[in-house]
């Protein structure tokens, strides 16, 4: 029954933050006129185009993003067993975004070059973190993490070289793509594309993920082909980190405190998990865009600055919760 | 020779500092060979007050300067003291001859040991770029430093003289600032009285970002007869959303780019009808070396500007 009442609310808070986030803005937009738009109807042509050209590939783009750094985050925390693993901490953003740097250097910055070369940089990440950590050995998801934390590390010394050594004009933008831009303006079919079918995949391995935070071993003992299993993990989740960094660059704290956030709320099942993360980590990042849009108005925050003042504190909050229980 | 003794005991003090990468017995053999390279020293030396409310005293006739910045070299070429500069920083692309003359490094983080090097008679430094600290840190090792700045189009002028007496080309000098304030005066005699037009200027595409009134930008459109949409915002060079330029309707866009981008960066605005600056089809590229550097050119650049904002000015013929 609670578990109703909880996807009941989860649903309601992504509805209640995709109705603020396309409200509010500088121009003044009234929910007539997104019911006149969704209706078809001719409303206030000023509002109908504010809406279907800024506030809703915006939103549409924030809640998207959001979802695949949440059900990344709760992915990685299976595969190294670790609650603090998320994109951000594991270096998988920084690759993303290094893969990324490359292309636009290279010259060749369209949207799916530099999606590629986020991919590229994700999985180079993550195939780096497995192999040097041992996970064949079956290595303590602590050295997994340190292994990521400090490629992470790495991936920033590059990030700071490549800006201080090129001439590269398309290289300031990266500077503020580092604190996650929203605003950017490429197509979001491949990325909603990409969500959907990582989100079915995971869904698929529910149990097995389920299985495998008691271990390998544990979940061998239960039928799970383990390996191939962790395989199809880290490119679901390298896939989903990859394309959410080409679409609104690097953006901390979803993918850590959004799984937690919904744990709870006493889900422990990933056939649950993952799809209320996605849903979660939605209405989060719309929120937190809508404020970095707000706030200051017309001035704009990074969203990165607003995830983690939201997501440091509450974090923290929760390990020392957990150290009390 | 107070002058010769001066950078001698600079570089003695920039070796003292960077003793952690030389030998400490052998430290001062190191200078030997530098101190005969120091020999080319002048006479005389004339006393000028810099933007830093320093006395700097300074050689008459400076055969070497080093400029820490773009703007600065153009200046220096404007006023035909450009075969005297020995020096300039990476980001020194104009006029054609500048690109041939040495660097010194960056324009933010300039090499202190390559300016060092150059063995200059006077660098002229700027605090509209340079760091301050590397500027404080040319200072401190005794090197003639002179410290230009202008804070507004108007002074652009007079720092232009200032700069002229410094590098010893005074009448070089002077006829550049006079065409300057020459054209400067012509701009203004021209929108006189009209309306002053809002003005919409991007300094950056990804993410949107434009120029308040803490901006040197501003001074130009407010110049050339416009009026700045952002103008209050609290940030030199804020960071906008999409929505707030088109709630600002203004009536000129003005985007800074590169040239080749042009054509892509004003085609994102064309779903915005709503614009007045859409709609008018009044949207221009600017070439952003005219407009973002505080030198010779940047008169260039407000007429250009001027020209977009109020064309029915510009259509009568130049006189009075």
């Amino acid at each position: 029954m609670s578990r109703i009442v909880f996807w009941i609310a989860a649903v309601l808070s992504l509805f209640v933050a995709v109705l603020s986030g396309t409200l509010a803005g500088s121009v003044p937009v009234g929910a007539e006129d997104l019911a006149a738009l969704l209706g078809g109807e001719s409303g206030d042509p000023v509002a109908a185009t504010i809406l279907r050209e800024v506030r809703l590939p915006r939103v549409a783009r924030a809640a998207l993003v959001g979802g695949m750094l949440s059900v990344a985050g709760a992915v990685f925390q299976v595969l190294l067993r670790n609650p603090l693993a998320d994109p951000y901490v594991l270096g998988v953003s920084g690759g993303a975004a290094v893969g990324a740097i490359a292309v636009v250097l290279a010259g060749a910055g369209s949207g799916w070059t530099m999606a590629g070369g986020s991919l590229a940089g994700a999985l180079f990440t993550v195939a780096v973190v497995f192999l040097l950590a041992g996970a064949r050995r079956g290595a303590g998801g602590d050295r997994l993490l340190l292994t990521g934390v400090v490629l992470a590390s790495f991936w920033g010394a590059l990030v700071a070289l490549f800006l201080s050594v090129s001439q590269n004009e398309r290289l300031r933008s990266v500077l503020f793509w580092l604190m996650g831009d929203l605003g950017q303006t490429g197509a979001l079919a491949g990325t909603a594309a990409a969500f959907v079918a990582g989100l079915a995949g995971l869904l698929v391995l529910g149990r097995s993920m389920d299985a495998l935070t008691y271990g390998d071993r544990h979940a061998m003992g239960l039928g799970v082909a383990v390996r191939e299993v962790r395989a199809v993990l880290y490119v679901a989740g390298s896939l989903l980190t990859a394309v959410a960094v080409s679409a609104a660059g690097t953006i901390g704290f979803v993918g850590l405190i959004v799984p937690h956030a919904v744990r709870l709320f006493g889900v422990r099942s990933h056939r649950e998990l993952v799809p209320a993360s996605a849903v979660a980590g939605a209405a989060f990042l719309v929120l937190a865009d809508t404020a970095a849009r707000t706030i200051m108005s017309p001035i704009e925050l990074p969203v990165g600055v607003v995830t983690a003042f939201l997501g440091a504190p509450f974090f923290l909050w929760l390990l020392r919760r957990e150290k009390k229980s | 020779m107070p002058e010769m003794k001066s950078i001698r005991a600079a570089l003695r003090r920039f070796v003292r500092r960077s003793s952690p990468f030389f030998p400490g017995r052998f430290r001062h053999i190191l200078l030997l060979p530098v101190s005969f390279l120091v020999l080319g020293v002048h006479a005389h030396a004339g006393t000028f007050t810099d933007a830093l409310g320093r006395k700097v005293d300074l050689p008459d006739s400076p055969r070497r300067i080093v400029s820490l910045a773009p703007h600065l070299t153009e200046i220096l070429f404007a006023i035909g003291a450009g075969d005297s500069v020995v020096g300039v920083t990476s980001f020194c692309d104009y006029p054609e001859a500048a690109r041939r003359v040495p660097r010194i490094g960056g324009f933010s983080d300039p090499s202190i040991e390559l300016v060092l090097a150059a063995r200059p008679d006077v660098v002229i430094a700027t605090l509209v770029g340079n760091r301050r600290e590397s500027v404080e840190e040319l200072i401190r090792l005794g090197l003639p430093v002179y410290v230009s700045g202008a804070e507004a189009i108007g002074e652009i002028p007079r720092e232009v003289r200032r700069i002229g007496a410094v590098a010893g080309r005074a009448e070089g000098a002077e006829s550049a600032a006079r065409r300057m304030e020459g054209a400067l005066a012509e701009i203004a005699r021209r929108t006189a009285g009209r309306r002053r037009v809002a003005v919409y200027y991007q300094l950056w595409d990804q993410p949107l970002m434009t120029v308040s009134d803490g901006s040197f930008i501003h001074d130009a459109i407010r110049l050339a007869g416009g009026r700045n949409v952002f103008a209050g915002l609290s940030v030199a060079n804020p960071r906008v959303s999409l929505e707030a330029v088109a709630a600002a309707k203004p009536e000129v866009m003005i985007l800074s780019g590169m040239g080749k981008e042009g054509a892509g960066l004003a085609s994102r605005w064309s779903r915005f009808a709503m614009i007045p600056a859409v709609a008018g089809g009044r949207i221009h590229i600017m070439n952003s070396d005219l407009l973002h550097r505080p030198g010779p050119r940047v008169i260039e650049g407000v007429e250009q500007l001027s020209r977009w904002i109020h064309p029915d000015a510009f259509s009568e013929r130049p006189g009075r």
